[in-house]
């Protein structure tokens, strides 16, 4: 027998693009910390990686060596150093791994793909004639093809996998509504794209893009909220998600919703009393919410996510900031009104390559 | 100030090109000079580079002091404690001599590293930093070398991926000399002035990438 501590080392592991072993590649806990910090800081040197990480400064030469084969991070400007210079710090690679959301609403179905940083490439939307569990999954296949179809190989190759995010329940017809959620879309979804499905709750999934890739990056403990009919509030601590079991009462009806929506696609919908109720009323709920959480929680930040333009996002956030006590800060989401789909999105990126649970 | 000990070669004692014993380029012109004059002020910088020196073996022609493992060790005792390890060898071991394949070779600065980290020869006990560095590819026409470096010229386009598998399996810094410099034309096998002096500014970079913390006044 050899001694077996001058055994040959096993090989270096690469990742080869054309095939598709990224996709299968599992990463390992390090590199997903190492990656995480990334994501969470943007660029950073190795110095800052290892103060951050707590690993050794040769473990981050390995993991660093690692990624930058498989492409997942940005090679440095210098053209002498494998690394770069010290003074270019290491980040992701936005074009190294992308990833596909799928969100089914009430009225209508979305997809969208994302880079590795979180940043919408392209995006398709397919109207719900009804919440036929048919309708919905050949609906749900349209835009999925038609986001392939507009992707070159290059990018298909690199993609990580496809999130499926669906609400706690829709509104109309509740036995249509329970057959969707109870409906196994994996496998349909699976077989067209050839992908790994990854299926979560809508605004949870939204508020877990927020901390990847939003406002809430370095936040910690926070409020977020999802604004539409109702308020679906989540509670962030200790970079945990927790939702509540009871509703909260809804902002609106079905009927002042559709007003709205109809006044968003007109000139100055600020001016449109259906908007301006939706803000006072939705702005009343949320303090009220903050209210009742204060009792047992406070959280020093508030983030708001709805599915509005920019300028009516910014009126519902100043109305909330008057109403709630001074020292909760409010901010707007930064995945802006499509937050369910790119909160379907970042679910694969969430389980393959970052070192918390999705 | 940091120390970082340079153990090579006749490519890190400066061997000059012109196939003539002893000749050296002045001590400015070769890479650990280089570096020297690029972060002289925060680190001392050690040229420990013996022409003729493998990684692991004694040499049946040129002498047993050739041999990389038996010399480490004193060295490295010499010069404590180090922060820096850098290992260029390898070419010596390309002599067909020594039939070594390039996995054999990157083994043989495996069992450098192995040999480091059992003495605690860095700051405070610790085991310093080590760096492996791949030496560049021989010219394809090694002169009157050919003999002695039978085969070398293939070994030594594998060498680097060799040696980035042990780095990887020792958990160690890895710089591929062959991304900035090559061989000169001149012998085969030997850096030039310019080389070196490359040589040194990437070795600098890759020092100053590793990251250190502030030292304390």
């Amino acid at each position: 027998m050899p001694d077996m501590r001058f055994a040959p080392p096993p090989s270096v592991r690469v990742a080869e693009h054309p095939s598709g072993m990224n996709q299968v590649l599992a990463r390992s806990f390090n590199e997903r910390l190492i990656m995480s910090l990334l994501l969470q800081h943007g660029g950073m040197t190795r110095l800052q990686l290892g103060q951050e990480s707590g690993l050794s400064a040769q473990t981050i030469s390995v993991i660093v060596r690692a990624l930058e084969r498989d492409s997942l991070i940005s090679k440095g400007e210098a053209v002498r150093g494998r690394i770069g210079p010290p003074t270019t710090p290491i980040s992701l690679n936005p074009e190294g791994v992308f990833s596909i959301g799928l969100h089914v609403d009430q009225t209508y179905v979305e997809a969208v793909l994302v880079n590795f940083t979180g940043e919408p490439v392209d995006r398709r939307t397919g109207p719900l004639q009804s919440l036929e569990v048919d309708e919905v999954e050949s609906a749900l296949l349209v835009v999925l093809d038609g986001l392939l179809a507009g992707m070159s190989a290059e990018v298909r190759n690199l993609l990580t996998g496809a999130g499926l995010t669906l609400p706690r329940q829709f509104g109309g017809n509740e036995h249509e509504g329970s057959a969707v959620l109870n409906h196994d879309f994996e496998a349909a979804l699976g077989a067209r794209s050839g992908l790994e499905i990854f299926i979560q709750n809508d605004i949870t999934a939204a508020a877990s893009a927020e901390i990847l890739f939003g406002q809430a990056k370095l936040i910690n403990d926070h409020l977020f909220c999802y604004v539409s009919r109702d308020i679906q509030p989540r509670l962030i601590l200790g970079g945990r998600i927790y939702s509540g079991s009871a509703p909260c009462p809804p902002v609106c009806s079905d009927a002042a919703w559709a007003a709205l929506e109809a006044a968003i696609a007109k000139s100055a919908p600020l001016e449109n009393p259906a908007v301006m109720d939706w803000v006072e009323e939705a702005s009343r709920k949320m303090a009220a919410l903050v209210e009742e959480l204060a009792r047992l929680v406070s959280v020093p930040t508030m983030i708001l996510a709805a599915p509005v333009p920019v300028e009516i996002m910014k009126a519902l956030v100043s109305a909330t900031r008057e109403r709630v006590p001074s020292g909760l800060s409010v901010e707007a989401s930064a995945l802006g009104p499509n937050a369910l789909a790119l909160g379907a999105a970042t679910l694969p990126i969430h389980s393959r390559f970052t070192t918390e649970a999705g | 100030m940091r120390s970082v000990l340079c153990y090579g070669d006749s490519n890190t004692y400066g061997q000059t090109t012109a196939n003539k014993p002893d000749d050296r380029y002045p001590h400015d012109t070769r890479w650990p000079g280089v570096l020297r004059e690029l972060i002289g002020r925060d680190w001392l910088v050690i040229e420990e580079g013996l022409s003729g020196r493998t990684t692991v073996s004694d040499d049946p022609i040129e002498g047993a002091e050739k041999n990389g493992r038996t010399y480490l060790r004193p060295c490295i005792m010499s010069h404590k404690p180090l922060d820096l390890i850098i290992i260029m060898l390898g070419t010596n071991d390309l002599k067909i001599r020594f039939n070594k394949t390039p996995g054999e070779i990157a083994m043989g600065v495996g069992a450098l590293v192995s040999d480091i980290k059992c003495m605690p020869a860095g700051i405070e006990g610790k085991i310093p930093e080590i760096m492996i560095v791949a030496p560049p590819p021989t010219a394809l026409d090694l002169k009157e070398w050919s003999g002695v470096f039978q085969g070398a010229q293939e070994k030594s386009r594998a060498l680097a991926q060799e040696y980035e598998r042990m780095a990887e399996a020792q958990e160690v810094h890895f710089f591929d000399a062959g991304l900035v410099v090559t061989s000169s034309d001149e012998d085969g096998f030997h850096l030039d002035a310019k080389a070196h002096r490359e040589l040194g500014h990437a070795i600098a970079e890759e020092i100053a990438a590793i990251g250190w913390s502030p030292l304390p006044d």
